[in-house]
């Protein structure tokens, strides 16, 4: 560290303190101040509402009641934790394009591995920090100074749970191979985070009694001598957040000790992971094919579907943000269907169309407006509009194909709920599909969560039309009469894309 | 009987584009016959790329036109494109695929035969030294390894006319002129290439025709001999390309 504070240029702090400047920048540029003034309001509220919350408790020690609570929102915690360790260590290993440049300077390998496992550690803890530090301080008004242990708990978690993160990234490249790892640690991340949310849900997914048997085992769990009693060290990151001594030295020792150990220990497959990462797993093995091996399939329309459908399927994070979609909806479609009293069709034909127009949507904008290469495209003997559409085909088929299976019970209703089905699907999928030829865009496939950046009006039209397709789905089946409104909704949103894009379909050569 | 003259490989007539009001490309003419190798120069910002992308289809002129063997590229860019192929000078391809199956792609973008195609790729792929490299993703390859590939799909299906921007980019020593002996060899089979670029000694030895563009406009055209010959007039006997573009775009010490 020099006179000035500033750390030596290639020392381990100077390391770090880069990844924190990428993750602090990382947290985007547009919007900073009023972001922060937001959270500066947010976090003021929540040190009112901890304070209040802390003045109904005894000093000192938390109840067992409190205990639980806590512990059980600290293991959801990890767990969000970790699934975000994951993401950030796939990212960290594949995605940022600066271990190149870090790798060949005369650093340490183990530096460079422990300052990027640091800043991984620094991102995953930046949201947990903000919303249980107003408890550590508020704590200090109302006699809780046992919660300042949050400050240094949580930091702990954030590294056992990074050093978690990473063995976990680093053991699938070695049994997979740097590409397959990179998709099954991205939906696996991706996945979790859902699992989570799922489990949530569950409480008005299950029967009551199942609710019931599930709640009778977790009381005998909790009993004295149960492995979930308030003794087991099952409670002990919870227990150390509120500041009991020998907890918060196990977790502190745990966190501390296993980062230590992974960096230490996984420093040379890190190395080798990377390594793999720029180079690709198959240049190692694969020898060149045998003359003659090319075979070509014929048609454009073949070509350009299947080309899309690779595409999507070799882009994990493009999976990973599909299947979370899905997965999000499936908790609202089942308590739909468990409170329907009017049949499946009036309630899973709309929710049907409504996801299946979402996903369509998404992935219609990544064959779409995502080409990677449009010059190549826009030189090719064909009518761009026709290659849009087929791209938009190539879009739609997986959603149709996805959705098909829910045909099976509403055939089972009669003919009338799976037409209106299949009716409402096509011009739900299909008008979401036109939207992108409608009102072009040109972007990145990685930047498909942002996507509605700068055409905000458009998205907004996007979710209209798939809400007026799938009412329409829903009037349709059970109140007919009002079947005009969604529908002629649906319709005002395509036509006013269509009408938004003119000039941008202009500019385009056909 | 009037015999009518072969269309031009290129006819460029009056060609106009302006981007916000700047005029990138201003009233450009420019006619290259068939089975010629033309070089296109001009400093940065010329308007060398916005033409190239106009000739393409890529880009709308605001006037005037562009005509492949005789097709216009406005009013009939399918025929013009079909003999035509674009190699822009920093080309995007597909990372998620693999080269066989991106050259499949381009092949079935302009209807070619499988055929005719595949073996064709593998032809391609294997002189341009890709072939060992056919099992990986193309994100995993080098900026050259993506330049030849490029290459390989823009001739994948046997264009009459080449258009290639800054084709030489990246390329080792060894790759860059695998492409040159390329380009040279479509030449002698009669077809034509147009390219850019700003190694003028590429220019200088590779092609029998040379333009030279400066803010939208053509300044000079001609051999190589006949732009010495008009420096040699302006200025002194014994001028290299790079004296002549120098003096021409007035960059000249």
């Amino acid at each position: 560290m020099s006179v000035f504070g500033t750390p030596r240029p290639g020392s381990a702090q100077w390391l770090i303190r880069h990844e924190l400047r990428l993750t602090w920048r990382g947290t985007g540029q547009k919007g900073r101040i009023l972001l922060f003034v937001t959270l500066g309001l947010v976090s003021l509220a929540m040190h009112f509402g901890a304070y209040v919350l802390l003045r109904h408790l005894p000093e000192g020690a938390f109840p067992p009641q409190a205990l639980y609570l806590l512990g059980g929102a600290t293991w959801l915690c990890v767990s969000l934790m970790l699934s975000q360790a994951i993401l950030q260590s796939v990212s960290a290993l594949f995605d940022r394009g600066d271990l190149d440049l870090l790798l060949s300077s005369p650093l340490p390998a183990q530096s460079v591995f422990m300052a990027r496992g640091l800043g991984i550690a620094a991102s995953v803890v930046m949201l947990y920090l903000f919303l249980l530090t107003p408890l550590a301080n508020a704590g200090l008004v109302t006699g809780h100074v046992n919660l300042l242990a949050i400050y240094l708990a949580l930091p702990a978690l954030a590294l056992a749970v990074t050093a978690l993160g990473l063995w976990l990234t680093l053991a699938l490249v070695r049994l997979l191979g740097a590409r397959r790892a990179r998709t099954v640690a991205q939906v696996f991340g991706t996945l979790m985070g859902a699992l989570l949310f799922l489990i949530t849900q569950a409480n008005g997914m299950v029967g009551e009694a199942k609710r019931q048997h599930w709640a009778g085992l977790l009381r005998h769990w909790v009993q004295a001598g149960g492995p979930l009693a308030l003794d087991s060290p099952f409670w002990w990151p919870g227990r150390a957040l509120q500041g009991e001594l020998l907890p918060l030295l196990a977790v502190v020792a745990i966190g501390a000790g296993s980062f230590w150990g992974v960096v230490r220990l996984m420093q040379r497959r890190f190395l080798e992971g990377t390594q793999e990462s720029v180079s690709g797993n198959a240049r190692r093995s694969a020898a060149a094919p045998r003359a003659g091996a090319a075979r070509f399939q014929r048609g454009l329309w073949r070509n350009v579907l299947i080309k899309e459908w690779r595409m999507i399927l070799r882009d994990p994070q493009l999976i990973a943000q599909t299947l979370l979609q899905v997965l999000y909806l499936l908790p609202t479609v089942w308590l739909a269907l468990r409170g329907s009293s009017i049949g499946n069709s009036a309630v899973l034909a709309p929710a049907v169309v409504g996801i299946a127009a979402t996903l369509a949507s998404g992935l219609a904008w990544i064959t779409v407006a995502a080409e990677d290469a449009p010059e190549l495209l826009g030189s090719s003997p064909n009518s761009l509009a026709r290659l849009r559409w087929l791209k938009v085909l190539a879009a739609l088929i997986p959603v149709w194909l996805l959705a098909s299976p829910v045909l099976i019970p509403l055939l089972r209703e009669g003919a009338w709920p799976a037409l209106v089905f299949i009716v409402c699907l096509a011009g739900g999928t299909l008008s979401v599909g036109a939207a992108q030829i409608g009102y072009p865009r040109q972007g990145k496939r990685s930047e498909m969560k942002k996507r509605g950046q700068g055409a905000q009006a458009v998205g907004i039209l996007e979710v209209l039309i798939a809400a007026g397709w799938a009412g329409s789905a829903y009037c349709l089946n059970a109140a007919l009469a009002y079947t005009p409104l969604p529908l002629l909704a649906a319709l005002a949103g395509s036509g006013a894309v269509w009408v938004m894009g003119r000039s941008r379909r202009e500019e385009n050569l056909a | 009987m009037t015999v009518t003259p072969p269309p031009a490989a290129l006819q460029i007539t009056g060609l106009t584009k302006s981007f916000g009001g700047k005029l990138a490309v201003d009233q450009l003419d420019l006619s290259i016959p068939r089975g010629e190798f033309h070089a296109l120069l001009g400093p940065n910002g010329a308007g060398k790329t916005t033409t190239l992308r106009m000739v393409a289809g890529l880009l709308k002129p605001d006037m005037g036109s562009a005509s492949i063997l005789g097709h216009d590229i406005t009013a009939s860019p399918m025929q013009a494109k079909q003999l035509l192929a674009f190699l822009p000078d920093d080309p995007l391809l597909y990372g998620k695929l693999r080269p066989l199956e991106f050259l499949e792609f381009v092949a079935g973008l302009w209807g070619i035969e499988p055929d005719l195609a595949a073996p064709r790729a593998e032809e391609l792929l294997r002189w341009l030294d890709l072939w060992g490299n056919t099992h990986e993703m193309i994100e995993g390859f080098s900026r050259g390894m993506r330049q030849k590939l490029a290459l390989a799909g823009a001739l994948i299906h046997d264009p009459q006319v080449l258009i290639l921007d800054e084709p030489l980019t990246g390329l080792d020593a060894a790759a860059a002129r695998q492409v040159k002996d390329l380009l040279v060899e479509r030449v002698a089979q009669g077809n034509t290439v147009v390219l850019t670029t700003h190694i003028l000694e590429i220019a200088e030895r590779l092609a029998q025709s040379i333009s030279i563009i400066q803010r939208g406009r053509i300044i000079a055209q001609g051999s190589l001999d006949e732009l010495r010959e008009r420096a040699a007039a302006q200025g002194g006997p014994g001028a290299t390309l790079e004296d002549v573009f120098l003096q021409l775009t007035g960059h000249a010490a």
